[in-house]
């Protein structure tokens, strides 16, 4: 290596800041918010039909059951304290319900990220044990659209914003996507490497055994019973997608083909295994690695295309107004 | 500036070396959180053990302690719990969560699965008997006054899953042969509170039926106490 080219080579720390701090397009934030805004709202929806069954003062689990599980003294949740008083209960969901509103659209968003990040907390501590994936990944969604500025596009916030002072990049939001992205891969490759250690997902059977599981299933696969090399092509694609995708998700050549294959594996599971809410949530996930221009040409075409039909619809002939008889 | 959207002045705050360097740190730490989380997860070595133990606090409360094992080591059976209900008036029901015809939509469908599921995770291992104890408790305090009973019975239910060979045999998922049971207890309203009799205890071997030929039974996770129903 020359001299000249050594010095040219940017240090650790010049890496490390640039991939971290560099300022971006909140584009892609702006529909991860808009989205996992939505998801929240449909979970606080779906936490209220149950209100007395996880929430009352007897409910599936109580006090000495959730000790028993192991939520230590940093697990606590306010919603203990109202355990007693449906009507108390039934405005917490609606004001939780209400600022996953909010956030989805836009509306005060830093802090409507932040209460909907302790509603989450506040839930997920007083049920610990009737969570699954999709809690989880809309939980740290949820704390990473807190810390980056999500509202600053695609929001009302925007809209009330004065042109002059509206944002169009931003370090935060490079940070929020960037924890993202990371959370995700970390997620994947302990996914992917667990699954190294079961016999099924070697022999190629693995998928079988969520085809066969009718407790998921949604749709009857059974079939594939007759076509074990389809089951094994699925088990090992997956197996082995998971296991690389932290790896190949960064490079510009592999990105199209880990993304599209999360798009047909959540997408799957969600339609096959009755878990569309857990794949729509991964799926926001994924959407992190689309880069923020290609989802602000989308947005602006989206737009266009819109205006365009809008001023092709037919136009009613004006009305005749007959003026009034005067006396 | 507004509560709304980021000025320049926010964007500024980043480019501080101070800031960078506070915010490095606090970002490596996050990032060494998330990540020892699913090494702590059994089987797991003292060492990420202790350094998780160091981190627990800040996992637990902003819930970010995930091991992300999804279906692993395999894909295993379902598990469910069968509870038998008695009224003051003599008369009895059965019912089974999660249920996917009581429990709509599908999501309040997979939280009441979690739960059963969590059941099992407590029943399988033996040093946690006082904990399961705990959970079914609470499950059966709960069926007692959602049903207004005098008393619930409890099982838990495992649902093997059928290999291919079954299937194309012609047996349906849900043939008996595919459904174990255990009883987890007997609750009363007022208090009174069976264990499992002697001879159903969670330390019976299994009576009747081999689990040969039964897939995609994870090798750590065949619980000795499993009762054939």
């Amino acid at each position: 290596m020359t001299p000249s080219s050594s010095s040219a080579q940017p240090t650790l720390i010049e890496q490390w800041n640039q991939f971290w701090f560099t300022p971006i397009d909140p584009a892609t934030l702006g529909v991860v918010r808009i989205g996992i805004g939505c998801m929240l709202a449909y979970s606080h929806l779906v936490w209220a039909i149950g209100s007395d069954a996880f929430f009352g003062s007897q409910s599936w689990l109580n006090a000495s059951a959730v000790t028993a599980i192991g939520n230590g003294s940093w697990s606590t949740s306010p919603l203990w304290w109202l355990q007693e008083s449906p009507a108390l209960l039934g405005l917490t969901h609606m004001a939780a319900f209400v600022t996953a509103i909010c956030l989805a659209i836009g509306l005060l968003t830093r802090a409507a990220a932040i209460v909907s990040f302790c509603f989450v907390l506040a839930y997920a501590h007083r049920n610990p044990a009737a969570l699954y994936g999709f809690d989880q990944v809309i939980g740290f969604m949820t704390l990473y659209l807190a810390i980056g500025p999500s509202g600053s596009t695609f929001s009302l916030d925007e809209y009330l914003t004065p042109t002059r002072h509206r944002v169009r990049s931003s370090i935060g939001a490079n940070v929020a996507t960037r924890l993202m992205q990371l959370h995700l891969c970390v997620l994947y490759f302990f996914a992917g490497v667990s699954k190294l250690k079961g016999v099924t997902w070697w022999n190629g059977f693995a998928i079988w055994g969520a085809i066969a599981n009718q407790e998921y299933q949604t749709v009857d696969l059974t079939w594939l019973a007759s076509w074990p090399i389809i089951i094994n092509l699925m088990t090992q694609v997956s197996v082995w997608w998971e296991v690389s995708y932290p790896a190949l998700v960064w490079n510009r050549h592999t990105r199209p083909v880990m993304l599209a294959l999360a798009v047909a594996v959540h997408l799957g599971i969600g339609a096959c295994f009755g878990m569309l809410t857990f794949g729509c949530a991964m799926l926001l996930a994924n959407f992190t690695f689309i880069p923020p221009h290609v989802v602000r040409t989308a947005v602006t075409n989206l737009k266009t295309v819109l205006n365009a039909s809008s001023k092709r619809q037919p136009h009613l002939p004006p009305m005749e107004v007959t003026p009034l008889p005067t006396t | 500036m507004t509560l709304a959207s980021p000025t320049a002045a926010q964007s500024e705050v980043w480019t501080r070396p101070g800031v960078r360097t506070a915010a490095s740190v606090l970002i490596a730490l996050h990032l060494m959180a998330i990540v020892v989380a699913p090494l702590a997860m059994s089987p797991a070595s003292p060492l990420m053990v202790s350094i998780w133990s160091c981190f627990r606090p800040y996992l637990d409360a902003f819930y970010l302690n995930h091991g992300f094992h999804f279906f692993a080591p395999d894909p295993g059976p379902s598990h469910l719990i069968r509870y038998e209900l008695e009224f003051a008036d003599g008369s009895k029901s059965e019912g089974l969560f999660p249920n996917p015809r009581e429990h709509s939509p599908r999501l309040l469908y997979h939280r009441h699965f979690m739960l059963s599921e969590y059941a099992n995770r407590l029943a399988v291992d033996e040093s946690r008997k006082a904990d399961l104890d705990a959970l079914t408790k609470s499950f059966g305090e709960y069926l007692l006054t959602a049903h207004n009973a005098a008393r619930v019975t409890l099982h838990l239910r495992r649902h093997y899953i059928p290999t291919p060979e079954h299937v194309l045999s012609g047996l349906a998922l849900d043939d008996p042969q595919f459904i174990h049971e255990r009883p987890l207890g007997t609750f009363a309203a007022n208090g009174v509170v069976t264990a499992p009799a002697e001879n159903e205890s969670p330390s019976a071997p299994i009576t009747e039926q081999s689990l040969d030929g039964l897939a995609f039974e994870p090798a750590d996770d065949i619980p000795p106490q499993l009762v054939v129903r």
